[in-house]
């Protein structure tokens, strides 16, 4: 867990500001629907900082990310990269703005061309900007420890780490503030995802790199973020300080998703209290009245049902655990 | 050598055989020769042999013709007319109705048929990718006027259509290029539509897009290399079904005109001494078999190798 924070923000690196994503999805018989897959959410990084963002596959994650990079159109909402709203540019200037954001992908074996060398792989951003160096390649390459040699390789003869080393090489290319960081050791084995940790870690030491760090693994998310935002259908539910929210959860979402998390300890695995949902995921195309969560939360009332919960501070009269002001949660009961 | 051993992804190398996909892998390991990059390819069969040999033997007749001492295509000599192959020294496959030599007619006339095949695919084959690779990339409205383009396409009698371009225009070998190449392109836009299609989600083709590259960029450096191999191995079927269909059209006439020969108007021609001199027919007809039988035969190798298969599971692990 980080306890160390970042220097104070003059400006944050990125700021999303009530963000809605909708897709047209079909209704019964002819009629129309949206699919609301981003909800109106906010959310900032600042300098030198790590958000991790988690939730549940389906959730709206990959959507969100997809649209603060361009790929998808918001619906509503801004995306604002280092103060300057990217809606009001001019083409050129917001693809130069965007490139201050980079992304790591998922699946190293889906995200890198197999046709493609390794070293036409990293360079291929900078051709596009027309910065090509074979030597700005290779220092790439041995900024994520790999060699020059390899470069002359194919993505199909590395392992999964050091294919993730190649995307992250990639990312690094145009000299970004922010990496976006799609669940980016989900697919590679323990021991590597340490290895991959570490170096992203080294990674913003050196470069002073903020991220945006996408995963379903709380402990990885732990270990690395210095704030921590929780996301259920499309809207964040619950934010603040990693170490508030993982040792002092508000939401019952967030609750029940500690609860499930495995505990390498047996004696503690064996005496805590686990939080079980039931049913599935609301259809995304058909989301329950008022709180989002209210058909799985174990702990629903009535009004739950007529009034959407907005993300607030905590009420400052719950003693034992002082909530601190950052540390923020959208449930009706929690503000009750 | 890791690529040799360990259970590597399929679809990254190129399919070599059933034999050779990684549930295999076990007894596969004693079996795959140790050198990397040396991978096995499944043997020559006898029908791909034989398939070159027949191509290797129409494309020497097409190129070298016009090196044989007394080539001469036009050169009319009554009183030699109507010789049988090998009965004269001075032609050895014989003489037409008006004494021109068959073996220099036979070559002329496969350089012409065979150019016109191959400008027609490669035309087919330009127009299909790109409007396929547009649909299938873009999407949307631009996909749905494509494939109807396509399915009208399919729909039109090519024979009618030329004939009608011809009366205005008057038939000649230009017409019958442009005709053709306009007509034939919906197998090349179908499979590279549906290849772009499932690529164009795939994380390597938005990266680029993050990184400030254009969609020209992405399908000219992710979308295209990926398409043409597929590209290659539909014109190499289609390029002998197009000269079935550029035969039967120069047979009625429509394409280049006498006294050029091309194989369709060689077999017209012949068709009418079938009872005194058959091989005048016969002989274009089996160069064009050749070509034809040959073309399918080598053809076969790439299909049968599965590429295609490879690809397919490429798409679908994205």
């Amino acid at each position: 867990m980080r306890t160390d924070t970042p220097a104070p923000p003059f400006l944050d690196v990125l700021t999303v500001q009530d963000l809605m994503v909708g897709f047209p999805a079909r209704g019964p018989l002819f009629s129309r629907r949206t699919l609301k897959a981003v909800n109106g959410v906010s959310l900032h990084v600042a300098p030198g900082e790590t958000l991790g963002l988690v939730g549940e596959s389906g959730c709206g994650k990959s959507t969100l990310v997809r649209t603060i990079l361009g790929i998808n159109k918001p619906t509503a909402g801004t995306v604002a990269v280092g103060g300057r709203n990217l809606a009001g540019l001019l083409n050129g200037r917001r693809r130069q703005e965007r490139a201050r954001m980079q992304m790591v992908f998922q699946d190293p074996s889906s995200s890198l061309d197999p046709r493609m060398t390794v070293h036409e792989i990293v360079a291929e951003p900078l051709r596009i900007n027309g910065q090509y160096t074979a030597a700005a390649v290779n220092a790439l390459l041995e900024q994520v420890g790999l060699t020059e040699a390899m470069g002359s390789r194919r993505p199909s003869e590395f392992s999964g780490g050091q294919r993730q080393r190649v995307g992250i090489a990639r990312a690094l290319a145009l000299k970004p503030e922010l990496l976006i960081l799609d669940e980016p050791v989900s697919a590679l084995d323990v021991s590597v995802q340490a290895q991959v940790i570490n170096l992203l870690q080294d990674l913003q030491a050196g470069l002073g790199l903020s991220y945006l760090f996408i995963a379903h693994d709380l402990s990885v998310v732990r270990q690395i973020s210095h704030r921590v935002a929780v996301m259920y259908m499309g809207r964040i539910v619950e934010t603040g300080p990693v170490a508030d929210v993982f040792t002092n959860p508000q939401h019952p979402y967030t609750q029940a998703l500690l609860s499930a998390a495995p505990v390498a300890d047996p004696s503690a695995a064996a005496t805590r209290q686990r939080i079980v949902l039931r049913g599935d995921l609301p259809d995304a195309a058909n989301l329950p009245s008022g709180c989002a969560f209210r058909t799985r939360c174990p702990i629903a009332t009535d009004a739950c049902a007529a009034v959407v919960p907005h993300l607030l501070p905590p009420v400052p009269t719950q003693a034992d655990f002082p909530v601190r002001p950052a540390h923020q949660s959208a449930c009706l009961l929690v503000h009750a | 050598m890791t690529q040799q051993l360990l259970p590597t992804d399929p679809t990254v190398l190129p399919a070599t055989s059933e034999r050779d996909s990684p549930q295999g892998d076990q007894q596969g390991k004693a079996r795959r020769r140790p050198a990397a990059g040396r991978r096995k390819r499944p043997g020559a069969s006898p029908a791909f042999v034989a398939g070159c040999m027949m191509l290797g033997l129409v494309l020497l007749l097409a190129a070298g013709g016009a090196l044989l001492p007394g080539y001469d295509p036009f050169g009319q000599d009554l009183s030699a007319a109507m010789r049988k192959p090998f009965t004269d020294p001075d032609h050895l496959l014989g003489t037409d109705s008006l004494g021109r030599d068959m073996l220099s007619r036979l070559s002329l006339a496969s350089f012409v048929t065979l150019g016109i095949a191959l400008a027609v695919v490669i035309l087919n084959a330009v127009i299909g990718t790109g409007l396929g690779m547009a649909a299938g990339y873009f999407g949307g409205r631009l996909d749905s006027a494509i494939t109807t383009l396509a399915d009208v396409n399919l729909a039109m009698p090519v024979v009618l259509l030329l004939i009608a371009v011809a009366a205005v225009t008057g038939p000649s070998a230009t017409v019958t290029i442009v005709t053709l190449g306009l007509t034939y392109w919906v197998g090349y836009a179908r499979v590279s539509r549906n290849l772009a299609r499932s690529l164009r989600n795939r994380d390597f083709v938005l990266a680029p897009l993050t990184q400030g590259g254009g969609h020209g960029w992405v399908i000219r450096k992710h979308i295209l290399p990926n398409v043409f191999s597929q590209i290659l191995i539909i014109a190499a079927t289609d390029i002998a079904t197009i000269i079935l269909i550029e035969s039967s059209l120069e047979y009625l006439g429509l394409g280049v005109q006498p006294p050029v020969p091309s194989w369709g108007s060689m077999i017209f021609e012949g068709q009418k001494y079938l009872g005194t001199n058959p091989w005048l027919a016969v002989l274009p007809g089996i160069v064009m078999f050749l070509t034809v039988a040959g073309a399918q035969f080598t053809s076969q190798r790439f299909t049968a190798e599965g590429t295609t298969g490879a690809l397919l599971r490429k798409g679908r692990t994205a």
